[in-house]
């Protein structure tokens, strides 16, 4: 992931579209400055400020602006204190061109927590989205504004919702700006063959130094999902009440807990400030559960959905990375619970829509109930959890496997990697199919599933008519999808004696299309611009009149057609990047 | 020595006055300036350089040499060509595709792989392919336009025959070569025996398409053929904007000649 961000086609239009989402959402300066974030990587204040022409108040209002919403982080570069010449800490800024591109998958995030959370998480995740780190004061008085009741039940509302989003993981805390730069990988090409550093050089000890983890990412990685820091160490009051103490000792207690009353406050203090703000890898990671759930919707049926739900939601909270490979190992009996529990969830769910008046009160006890009585088809369907495990592992294309034997019996995993590459294949094939015709298709599953072959083979096996077939073979290889291999029978590399065979290569042609993502994206955001450029006077003058407040103002009837046009012509382009967006988030963020 | 300028131009002109074509007899009537031997000649010259046509009216006795001016586009299509060659298409053309095998084996000697002239099969299958030129008009070409080919197979047949396949393998659920040559052979889709080998090609072209799996079964060494079991989607979010399926998608820039602002495409997409 690291290293194929890092080479220049691919994000070069990644780069490009998000330069384009914050110029429309943050102005030129602000545009400027993640222009040349994003163009020169990893850089210093001074080195931003000389690179992009502005001055250095407009830079650093600018980054400020950009580390509020997250699109670029701030990191500390400090030398070692005992080294000899230590330079002072410097502050390093990178952009983060993941999280801009996903200003395009704020709807499918709304949604998504208001179908999980209810409307007041949709509501708190509009405001980290609206602000991008936001304290639970600032959360509170804006829950406030928004839900027209007294300060008091908005706080407990925010309350309630930020402790459930953290408890979700769908909240993090924002990273401190101490945290040391990301360490980059090299690519293997670009460093000299070496031998191996031998164990108790100071090269084998630099290398485990730079392994390990400094004391700032384990301190933040402790605290990420935590709302308010360990009270352990904090309750010591009152445990040494009824014991007489020495005066001396008395003195010294005192002190101490004059010194705890003072950490205890300025802890509080600091759970107080604390900034949230949405945890995208824990959103794009149920994403792409749900990806792997709507395959098995589509393919198989809904039973087997909801068998592979229940494990996918069972192993989340082990997932340590986004793109894992496979998911928690399972037994038969866990899945069973978990098939039970969210059964449950759902149905409450679906009675929290019919009945509102009733959802909150009883939560707990509901949930408990929903454990022990099950209705007939959710036990049903557990009975039927051992056969459909067994179907999907015997399935030749394998979405589960054995992974082995547990104290509960044998366990099974989910295969997401091989699923969302099945995805992305079946994406590919459809993009062939539409760009190339049936003929294209049948030549990108034929070198696929054959590798190498030669333009006649092609031909004969694909039962295309020779020329048809060289056409769409070189329409192919200009559009990404195949390769050419010349294999010479002589060392003069003569075309009369060299075997030219075309084949396809799976991952530089996910990457090319991954690429051409981003880039149609971008040109339908040009087009959406342009368009709304285009009609300026008229949206200027629809808005002063919302402004003043008008509900009726005078428009001729050619502009009132010409908003309409405008209107749906604005609607289709919108509706197609986030349609988009779910490609972009299935070759790239998956 | 070539024949005189003004010769040649007489001539033309008569032929053109005469779109179907002149006689002998009637070209020494038009032009009774010009010898015998001048106009020898310059016909010899005219049918040279490929701008004179010969044909024969009539049948027995009554047969006569009728000479036709050929245009410009006709005069391309001979291009290459020998007299012998010339000769063999006109008779072709005459006959309207229906050449005896006779004449077959000298003009696939001389003709095939010209662009002018493609060898098919048709759908008896006899090995000799039949000489064909491409742009008479058949009544059999209108019911199936991809009959002859290159590719020296019968596209239409292959794709009744693969459309007959998917149909039974849908039907069948899971089924394997041998049931499915039974099938064929059954509905006597060929009037000679199709082998194994060319059934199993065309299902294999099948599961190139993405319409049906191979899968291995236990308790046979057969190969199954079933449906696909995860389908190609019918249209994804890419190929349903305008860039998805633009022939100058590698060219488009912002500030370039090609840009989403002035695409020709979108303002066709957004067009309500």
């Amino acid at each position: 992931m690291a290293l194929s961000e890092t080479h220049g086609l691919k994000s070069q239009w990644a780069c490009r579209l998000a330069c384009q989402l914050i110029k429309s959402h943050h102005g030129e300066i602000t545009e400027a400055v993640c222009r040349q974030l994003v163009t020169r990587g990893l850089q210093t204040l001074p080195d931003i400020i000389r690179g992009c022409d502005l001055t250095g108040s407009q830079v650093k209002q600018a980054l400020l602006l950009l580390i509020q919403h997250n699109y670029a982080s701030v990191y500390t570069q400090k030398d070692d204190e005992n080294a000899r010449n230590a330079k002072p800490p410097v502050a390093l800024y990178e952009p983060n061109v993941d999280v801009i591109v996903q200003i395009l998958r704020r709807p499918r995030i709304l949604l998504h927590l208001r179908e999980e959370q209810g409307v007041r998480a949709e509501q708190v995740g509009e405001l980290m989205l609206e602000h991008g780190r936001i304290t639970y004061e600032q959360l509170a008085s804006a829950m406030a504004g928004r839900m027209e009741c007294s300060e008091q039940e908005a706080r407990h509302a925010a309350r309630d919702v930020l402790m459930a989003l953290i408890n979700f993981r769908c909240v993090e805390r924002a990273p401190p700006c101490n945290l040391p730069p990301p360490n980059v990988p090299t690519h293997p090409n670009a460093t000299k063959k070496r031998a191996k550093s031998s164990a108790g050089s100071a090269e084998a000890a630099a290398e485990e130094a730079a392994a390990l983890k400094s004391l700032e990412e384990l301190k933040y990685s402790h605290l990420r999902f935590k709302a308010q820091p360990s009270r352990a160490r904090m309750g010591t009051e009152g445990k040494q009440l009824g014991k007489k103490m020495h005066p001396a000792k008395s003195l010294l207690s005192s002190w101490t807990q004059m010194r705890q009353q003072r950490v205890k406050g300025s802890s509080l203090r600091q759970a107080m400030d604390v900034l949230w703000r949405l945890n995208y890898e824990e959103l794009n990671r149920r994403f792409r559960h749900a990806c792997c759930v709507r395959l098995a919707r589509s393919n198989y049926d809904e039973d087997t959905a909801t068998v592979m739900e229940a494990m996918l939601a069972a192993g989340r909270s082990c997932e340590t990375k986004l793109k894992e490979e496979r998911g928690a190992n399972l037994s038969v009996n866990q899945v069973q619970a978990n098939v039970r529990r969210i059964a449950g969830a759902k149905r409450r769910a679906q009675e929290d829509k019919e009945d509102e008046s009733e959802h909150g009160a009883d939560g707990l006890k509901d949930e408990e109930q929903e454990e022990q009585e099950q209705p007939e088809e959710v036990e049903e369907l557990c009975s039927k959890v051992s056969s459909i495990i067994g179907r999907l592992c015997a399935d030749p294309f394998e979405p589960m496997s054995y992974a082995n034997e547990g104290p509960q019996g044998s366990t099974f995993c989910v295969n997401m990697s091989r699923i969302i590459d099945q995805l992305k294949l079946k994406e590919l094939e459809a993009v062939a199919r539409d760009r190339y015709g049936t003929g294209g298709l049948r030549i990108f599953r034929l070198l696929f599933i054959h590798d190498q072959l030669e333009q006649k083979q092609v031909a004969d096996m694909s039962m295309l008519p020779p020329k048809e077939t060289r056409e769409l073979l070189y329409r192919m290889l200009q559009g990404g999808f195949v390769f050419l291999q010349d294999i010479p029978k002589t060392a003069d590399r003569a075309a009369s004696r060299t075997f030219y065979t075309w084949h396809v290569e799976w991952e530089p042609v996910s990457d090319h299309f991954s690429t051409n993502l981003y880039r149609a994206a971008g040109n339908v955001w040009a087009r959406l611009q342009h368009e709304l450029a285009k009609n300026k006077e008229l949206l200027d003058l629809v808005e002063e009149a919302q402004i003043v407040g008008q509900l009726t103002f005078n428009i001729t009837h050619e502009q009132k057609l010409k908003l309409g046009a405008l209107q749906r012509t604005a609607r289709v382009l919108e509706a197609s990047l986030i349609d988009m967006d779910e490609m972009i988030a299935l070759f790239n963020s998956y | 020595m070539s024949a005189p300028k003004a010769a040649l131009d007489a001539i033309v002109e008569v032929l053109r006055k005469h779109k179907k074509g002149v006689s002998d007899d009637v070209l020494q009537k038009e032009l009774p300036q010009m010898t015998p031997q001048d106009r020898a000649k310059a016909i010899n010259d005219l049918l040279g350089s490929k701008r004179l046509q010969l044909f024969h009216v009539g049948t027995g006795s009554k047969r006569t040499m009728h000479y036709k001016e050929i245009t410009a586009e006709e005069a391309a299509k001979y291009k290459g060509l020998g007299p012998e060659e010339t000769l063999l298409y006109q008779q072709i053309k005459s006959v309207g595709n229906t050449v005896d095998a006779g004449g077959r084996g000298r003009l696939l000697l001389g003709g095939k792989g010209w662009r002018g002239v493609r060898g098919s099969s048709p759908s008896d299958h006899t090995p000799l392919p039949h000489p064909r030129i491409l742009d008479i008009t058949q009544p059999c070409k209108a019911a199936h336009p991809q009959k002859y080919t290159e590719n020296q197979f019968d596209a239409a047949f292959i794709d009744a025959l693969r459309d007959a396949c998917m149909q039974f393998i849908q039907r069948k659920g899971n089924t394997t070569l041998r049931e499915i040559g039974e099938f064929i052979a059954s509905k006597k889709f060929a009037k000679v025996d199709l082998r194994d080998e060319d059934i199993h090609s065309i299902i294999q072209t099948l599961v190139y398409d993405g319409r049906v799996d191979t899968v291995a079964d236990e308790f046979d060494e057969e190969d199954h053929f079933t449906p696909i079991m995860h389908p190609v989607p019918p249209a994804t979010a890419f190929t349903s904007i305008p860039c998805g399926v633009c022939p100058v998608f590698s060219e488009c820039r912002d500030d370039g000649v090609v840009s989403p602002a002035t695409c020709e495409y979108f303002d066709k997409w957004l067009e309500f």
